[in-house]
């Protein structure tokens, strides 16, 4: 997903540090779409994801010059942005709590929010299957280092290794962080949904 | 193999083509005679199922509207920022030097203003009215002696956004009048005190509605 596959990127940048609104063109459409889902994944709500994907692409326009290519890719640049702004929302905003992390085999011992204005919306447009929409409730519980990794492997479709550089750790880290998401995303849906017996796609038992 | 091996591995064992195929064999091998192993895969596949579901529908969904346009509009208004300043200096310079100029040539200089009025008026399309008598060729304004019904200009100053201005942008002269501190806005030279009468002025306007030169008629 680089953009502007014929061109590098740091020309592009150049461009668009010039007032190039062509090549503001080709970076935003390029990189939008998989910012607004990851924010939109992150904040649970479109006008935050909205907000996020903005002040994103303001940050670029004011620092373009401070992109270096020999650091990682331009996508890699705009999720480290578009990361530190989520982490703002969610510091500043008072709706969402944080679950503390349970230990294997404890159940939560906290009642999981409820679902607010924005994140009813996210949830109206989608379809009415239950498991999609409990998931997408369940997965907004996750701590965020949890949540990161499941978002950017499992629902972006990203390598590990793609997964690391975005989040500047080890490729281990993302997997053993990965494993413990699914894990964590497994025991809530369980104790919030009896997973296996009443929802889902027909199976072969 | 182990239930502890198998559950450390039943997440990638639901994922295509990450285990090695003979790995795999052995997961599914030891699910088939153990039920709490059985059980697991079941939830991982079926939350691997909703995973895969939940991105199709979230990627199915469009951009907000509004946020590309609001971006290109701040793309054009740092531009014209970053414009304006780099101009700034050089325009105040050429403004404060061609003062000097007309000061030390007295007459003459006078005069050169004039013939430099005359050259960039030569090159641009006659005067938009404003309910003014203008001349039709506004390159014979200059060297006509001043009256009533032919107003004399001087030479067009540019403004700091003229950089982009080129003659296939097909540039427009509006006749206009402004109060004088209208035209020290615009950076044109006012003196500090004037009487504050309105000002009969042509402004070069540019493709995009931005004034980019403006001269005093008198």
């Amino acid at each position: 997903m680089e953009a502007g596959a014929g061109e590098p990127q740091a020309e592009l940048l150049r461009r668009l540090a010039g007032g190039d609104e062509e090549a503001f063109g080709i970076v935003y459409r390029a990189h939008a779409p998989r910012l607004y889902r990851y924010a939109l994944h992150m904040t649970g709500q479109v006008a935050a994801a909205e907000e996020v994907l903005q002040e994103t692409f303001m940050v670029l326009l004011e620092h373009a010059d401070q992109y270096d290519p020999a650091r990682g890719t331009l996508e890699q640049f705009l999720l480290g942005i578009a990361r530190n702004r989520i982490r703002r929302w969610l510091q500043q905003d008072g709706r969402y709590v944080e679950l503390p992390e349970e230990r294997p085999g404890e159940p939560p011992t906290r009642p999981f929010p409820l679902v607010s204005p924005g994140e009813s919306e996210v949830l109206e447009s989608l379809t009415r299957d239950q498991l999609t929409r409990r998931l997408w409730q369940t997965i907004q519980t996750l701590p965020e280092h949890y949540r990161e990794v499941l978002v950017l492997c499992e629902l972006e479709g990203m390598e590990y290794a793609e997964a690391a550089a975005a989040l500047g750790c080890p490729v281990g880290t993302v997997r053993s962080r990965l494993h413990r998401a699914r894990e964590l995303l497994a025991e809530r849906m369980r104790s919030r949904t009896g997973l296996t017996s009443s929802v889902g796609p027909e199976r072969e038992d | 193999m182990r239930c502890e091996q198998f559950a450390e591995l039943v997440w990638d064992l639901v994922r295509p083509s990450v285990l090695p195929e003979e790995l795999a064999a052995q997961a599914r091998l030891h699910a088939a005679d153990c039920a709490a192993c059985a059980r697991l895969l079941a939830e991982a596949e079926l939350l691997q199922f909703g995973l895969k579901t939940l991105a199709q529908q979230v990627r199915s969904r469009p951009l907000p509207e509004g946020v590309e346009r609001r971006l290109r509009a701040e793309v054009r208004r740092r531009w014209r920022r970053r414009a304006l300043r780099r101009w700034l200096p050089e325009a105040a310079f050429a403004v404060a030097a061609s003062g000097v100029l007309v000061l030390m040539l007295g007459p003459a200089g006078d005069r050169g203003v004039r013939d430099r009025g005359r050259q960039v008026a030569a090159a641009l399309p006659a005067p938009v009215e404003q309910g003014l008598a203008v001349p039709k060729n506004p390159a014979k304004t200059g060297v006509t002696k001043p009256s009533p019904s032919r107003p004399e200009a001087q030479a067009f100053v540019l403004l700091p956004l003229a950089d982009g201005l080129r003659p296939a942008d097909s540039p427009l002269i509006v006749r206009v009048r402004l109060h004088p501190d209208a035209l020290a806005r615009l950076g044109y030279p006012t003196p500090a005190k004037h009487s504050g009468e309105l000002v009969q002025a042509d402004l070069i306007v540019g493709p995009d509605g931005w004034p980019y030169a403006v001269r005093v008629v008198h």
